[in-house]
């Protein structure tokens, strides 16, 4: 998402020339679930790139283990017990890595750390030993029943046909390539077992933007003279009801970015102000845009409280209604 | 414009510190277990957890600052599985298992263990009549490379050097390659095959299942035919009683996946699906464990041993505590 916003309003390339097409929160899949509490906690559904690698990343630790044992071993055993302790080690890994720690670490493995994902039960409910059984065993099926057969086809069933390792290729596609195919990302493993693998939540608490005290987030070359000075621009009602809920999260995005060049915020500032028919044109940036961000915050809480949920600038106002179409709203570019 | 600050701004200051205090516990819990926290902790961690709930639920419905409810969401995620998960560690799980799940769960799908188990049985007998009938009909059912010198063209004296331990083994002595080659062997690879293809054609697993026990019936044939019947089922009996036992319990785990999709009864087609393939992970999850035990037998004790009644002892002593494991472990609620 911050990429995608730098880019938008830093204007590299290609941007998509409105603020409105780029920043909106990209569609994100979710899960929805209730807890007992009564209150729905929504969480967001892995992709399929992060399941991927997760999964080589399991992988390739697999391989080390692997490669791990073989550099050891040879110290105490011959060079044909080797093969047979490495099938061995092996097959112990199939068979216990995955199961093993996602018991251990609540449902992660460690690719699965390291991409930021996590199993859960699909109704919300403990993760249970049997799920993560079912889930694990059925690898065997999914990944490396298929991959045996490419390598050797002999290996499962003796006399295996040439074709063999066509149909294994074929197989392991369909399997691998089923998590895309249904919005949930679920895997085999996954509709048996009754889970669904979900980003990890990350709780990150960022500065309150609209709190009274100055915020990190304000630049160096101006954090002082915030915090001393009083408020430098006040705002009136009519010019507060031209945006939305919407809009309003969007500017909470951009002032959070730290990196925001100062040309990028004078352009949102002046279309904001050329928006709002702002009198005093200017002032800086940042301190414009955090006094307006906190305004028209006060004032869209306030009529959330009576109950009026203006969703975003085109949302129909019974009071006023908006005298801008959607075709001059664009005219504002980001990057101005 | 009243206020100098929004509503939500007012209404996070209030809350935070407890908020950050949730967020200590469960950093906690996730990093070194719930044994961590103190007893005052632990009490205070789901009274800080509804707190976080209603937050969250005050907070999207006034709040338009979007990290706030972010935060609160994951917070409230992340505190719903440390209060809502089973509290257990890793040696609580293995005993469990042990003693309860996995023999719990093979009485749970007895139903579809006996079908595979009559399969298995028709199997053999018709493999072995056809054997005996003509000696020919042998290679229907054996590969030449599995049956390794086992064929009919071998003479009586061979058969019974290979049963007694007799023969040059390349392995010999080598307790480790003889518990490999075993794990490896047809058996267990038919096992976990039954289990994995039970989720999508229940008739391959009858058909996986089928061909693997005339493998036997066809054996047992030719070893009758030279006489070496007792011999023959006192080298196998000892290691496959758990090994044939694994092989159709693994069938029995994959036949109740193909026929929950077939059968749900009263649940959901999914549903059906999930209940029953948790029992059936868990099963074969066992069976996998019966399948080391096995080779355990027959790679570490089973060449120790030569004469034939201690081979019949160990296997008839093998068949009592797996029946006695299944029949008994676990019925005790609690």
């Amino acid at each position: 998402m911050s990429s995608k916003l730098r880019r938008a309003l830093i204007g590299e390339g290609s941007a998509p020339s409105t603020l409105e097409g780029v920043l909106g929160p990209p569609p994100v899949a979710t899960r929805e679930i209730p807890t007992p509490e009564g209150v729905t906690l929504t969480f967001e559904i892995a992709s399929g790139g992060d399941r991927a690698s997760g999964f080589l990343i399991d992988l390739v630790l697999i391989g080390l283990l692997l490669l791990g044992c073989g550099f050891l071993a040879p110290q105490l055993l011959s060079f044909s017990s080797l093969l047979i302790f490495l099938q061995l080690v092996f097959f112990g890994l199939r068979c216990f890595y995955f199961s093993g720690f996602e018991l251990l670490l609540r449902g992660r493995t460690p690719g699965k750390l390291l991409t930021r994902t996590q199993v859960i039960d699909r109704q919300g409910g403990p993760l249970r030993v049997e799920a993560i059984f079912a889930r694990n065993l059925t690898r065997e099926f999914e990944h490396f029943i298929p991959f045996i057969v490419l390598i050797n086809g002999g290996a499962i069933l003796p006399d295996a046909p040439v074709w063999s390792g066509w149909f294994a290729f074929v197989w392991a596609g369909v399997f691998g390539l089923f998590p895309l195919l249904n919005p949930e990302r679920l895997r085999l493993g996954d509709v048996l077992a009754g889970t669904i693998v979900v980003k990890a939540p990350q709780p990150i608490l960022a500065d309150d933007l609209g709190a009274e005290a100055p915020t990190e987030d304000s630049e160096e070359a101006s954090g002082e003279e915030i915090a001393s000075a009083p408020r430098v621009h006040s705002f009136r009602r009519e010019q507060l009801e031209r945006y939305g809920i919407y809009e309003l999260q969007v500017l909470e995005e951009v002032l959070r970015q730290q990196k925001m060049r100062r040309k990028t915020l004078i352009g949102i500032r002046d279309r904001i102000q050329r928006k709002i028919g702002y009198e005093q044109r200017g002032g800086d940036p940042r301190v414009f845009l955090e006094e307006f961000y906190r305004a028209q915050r006060i004032f869209l809480e306030e009529r959330l409280l009576l109950g009026e949920k203006r969703e975003d600038k085109h949302a129909a106002d019974d009071a006023q209604p908006s005298r801008e179409g959607r075709g001059s709203t664009d005219e504002g570019d980001a990057r101005s | 414009m009243s206020a100098i600050e929004p509503r939500s701004a007012q209404f996070r200051r209030e809350r935070e510190a407890r908020w950050r205090e949730l967020e200590v516990l469960v950093q906690k819990v996730e990093t070194r277990g719930l044994r961590s926290l103190s007893a005052e902790q632990l009490q205070v961690l789901p009274i800080l957890y509804r707190g976080v709930i209603s937050s969250l639920s005050v907070a999207r419905a006034i709040s338009l600052d979007r990290n706030v409810v972010r935060y609160l969401e994951a917070l409230a995620q992340r505190a719903y599985f440390v209060v809502y998960s089973p509290r257990r560690t890793a040696p609580e799980v293995m005993t469990e298992f042990f003693r309860r799940s996995f023999p719990r769960a093979v009485r749970e799908i007895r139903g579809p263990i006996l079908l595979a188990f009559a399969i298995s049985l028709l199997a053999t007998l018709i493999a072995y009549s056809m054997v005996r009938a003509d000696l020919d009909d042998y290679y229907l059912f054996v590969a030449a490379e599995y049956a390794a010198g086992r064929d009919p063209t071998a003479s009586t004296e061979e058969l019974r050097a290979i049963l007694m331990n007799e023969d040059g083994d390349e392995h010999d002595g080598d307790a480790l390659a003889n518990f490999a080659a075993h794990l490896f062997s047809n058996n267990a690879r038919i096992g976990l095959l039954c289990y994995a293809v039970g989720i999508v054609p229940v008739l391959l697993v009858g058909l996986l299942l089928f061909q693997n026990f005339a493998l036997l019936g066809a054996f047992a044939a030719l070893h009758a035919e030279r006489g070496l019947s007792v011999e023959m089922w006192s080298w196998i009996l000892p290691h496959g009683v758990t090994e044939l036992l694994a092989v159709i319990v693994c069938a029995g785990a994959g036949l109740t996946i193909g026929l929950a999709w077939f059968f749900p009864g009263e649940r959901s087609r999914t549903r059906s699906l999930v209940v029953r393939s948790r029992t059936a992970g868990v099963v074969a999850m066992g069976s996998v464990l019966m399948f080391l035990i096995a080779a355990l037998i027959e790679g570490f004790f089973r060449q120790l041993v030569d004469d034939i009644p201690s081979r019949y002892l160990l296997a008839a002593s093998t068949a009592l505590f797996w029946s006695a494991y299944f029949g008994l472990a676990g019925r005790r609620s609690g």
